[in-house]
């Protein structure tokens, strides 16, 4: 089965869904999600799932709470499709007033 | 004589069949010891300690400590003192509370990661013996990355890199080889690399959001074998996060990739240069910092600094 996946907050298609994680597909796109780990350590693809059903491979408990999970938002990475989705992508949240090198 | 190299590397991983997996397929270390609780102890073949690597099944992908060894038992009542005297608070381990290890020293760099220092682990040898010894191991898996060679850790913000920097030097005696300044006239630290060997770094700082653990680096001979290990790691599907590169600072020649659990390792390959205490420290300025991580593109690839793991939660 070839599901759809599509990012609300940036109005994005992604199609043939299938088989891989959701940030190997959103990833292609560094405009929707930015680069990332694609594995659970690093937490840049953290969205919300609006619609949709999908197989939950186990979160980082370091990013993600039970809360959070309970507001349907996950890390991407650790996540596959199942059907159709919609999803909204959440930045993650920058700390201004700590110097990043390089930023 | 005090700390003499890096000794091991102590993560959590949300996904340990395949970090296991990759560590002894990709990479060629070699499980040495399993717990109870199903942590992994891991070796390089041209290690001659029991691990380098330990990996911890976890609900989390972070990072627990990083342990440097010392040359004798001796140093380690010698760098409590010196510890303490600084205003940082120790915590002397028995011998076997570190597995395979005899007394060890845990505290707290300043910028909150934890660190152990260890005189004795348990003596396993090369691969190759140490009698008339193969030039490496035929049998050995994949990348046969020869051994843990450096860290790199995210401290939070250049006052942190800076406090962190100031230990390792003034206490532990680590030479400053590589800094890149920021700010007014350079005054800011906001990345720095320290040699405690004659290789141009054991460790290094980087300013970040966050405290965390940027990568870690498995050492390798030369350019040709970065290209055996990207195509190795591309036979394997390993989720690369930098093509082969080299670096201006260090001069390392590398590639960056995710382990199956997020955390990033870096195959790093060359000497660099040879690093002596009077070595004139090289400095990059905030206008170059790309060339010095990315020599040859000098653009920051999107992820260099907001790409890491976080540090273990405790309690």
């Amino acid at each position: 089965m070839n599901y759809k996946l599509y990012v609300k907050n940036k109005n994005a298609t992604f199609e043939n869904v299938v088989g891989k994680n959701l940030m190997d597909i959103l990833g292609a796109r560094v405009d929707v999600v930015p680069k990332g780990c694609h594995h659970g350590a690093c937490g840049v693809c953290k969205v919300k799932v609006l619609s949709g059903k999908f197989q939950n491979i186990g979160m980082n408990r370091k990013l993600i709470t039970e809360e959070d999970e309970a507001n349907n938002i996950f890390l991407a990475c650790r996540l596959e499709a199942k059907s159709d989705m919609e999803l909204e992508f959440i930045p993650k949240k920058r700390k201004s007033s700590v110097y990043v090198l390089g930023d | 004589m005090g700390i003499v190299r890096l000794g091991h590397l102590d993560l959590n991983v949300i996904d340990i069949k395949a970090s296991r997996e990759h560590f002894e397929n990709v990479l060629g270390l070699t499980v040495e010891r399993e717990d109870k609780d199903g942590a992994l102890y891991l070796k390089c073949w041209d290690e001659w300690d029991k691990y380098s690597i330990v990996l911890r099944p976890s609900d989390e992908s972070t990072m627990n400590r990083i342990a440097y060894k010392v040359e004798n038992d001796s140093d380690i009542d010698d760098l409590q003192a010196k510890l303490e005297d600084y205003g940082i608070s120790t915590e002397l381990l028995s011998a076997g509370r570190v597995p395979e290890c005899g007394r060890s020293l845990k505290f707290n760099m300043p910028s909150g990661h934890e660190m152990l220092l260890y005189a004795k682990k348990t003596f396993v040898g090369k691969l190759t013996g140490d009698t008339n010894p193969a030039p490496w191991p035929q049998q050995t898996k994949g990348v046969k990355v020869h051994w843990l060679d450096h860290a790199l850790l995210m401290a939070k913000g250049p006052e942190l890199v800076m406090e962190n920097t100031k230990l390792f030097i003034e206490v532990f005696g680590f030479k400053l080889t590589e800094q890149v300044t920021v700010g007014p006239e350079g005054s800011l630290q906001a990345a720095t690399w320290l040699a405690c060997s004659s290789t141009p770094h054991d460790i290094a700082f980087v300013a970040g959001a966050e405290n965390g653990l940027h990568h870690g680096a498995f050492f390798l001979d030369a350019w040709s074998d970065i290209l055996r290990a990207n195509d190795l790691m591309a036979m394997n599907e390993v989720k690369i996060d930098v093509t082969p590169q080299r670096h201006g600072i260090t001069r390392g020649e590398t590639i960056y990739f995710f382990e199956p659990s997020g955390h990033r390792f870096e195959t790093f390959a060359g000497l660099g240069y040879f690093v002596q205490p009077d070595m004139p420290t090289i400095t990059w300025t905030e206008d170059n910092l790309w060339r010095g991580i990315f020599y040859h593109t000098g653009v920051e690839n999107g992820a260099f600094t907001t790409v890491y793991s976080l540090l273990a939660s405790k309690g």
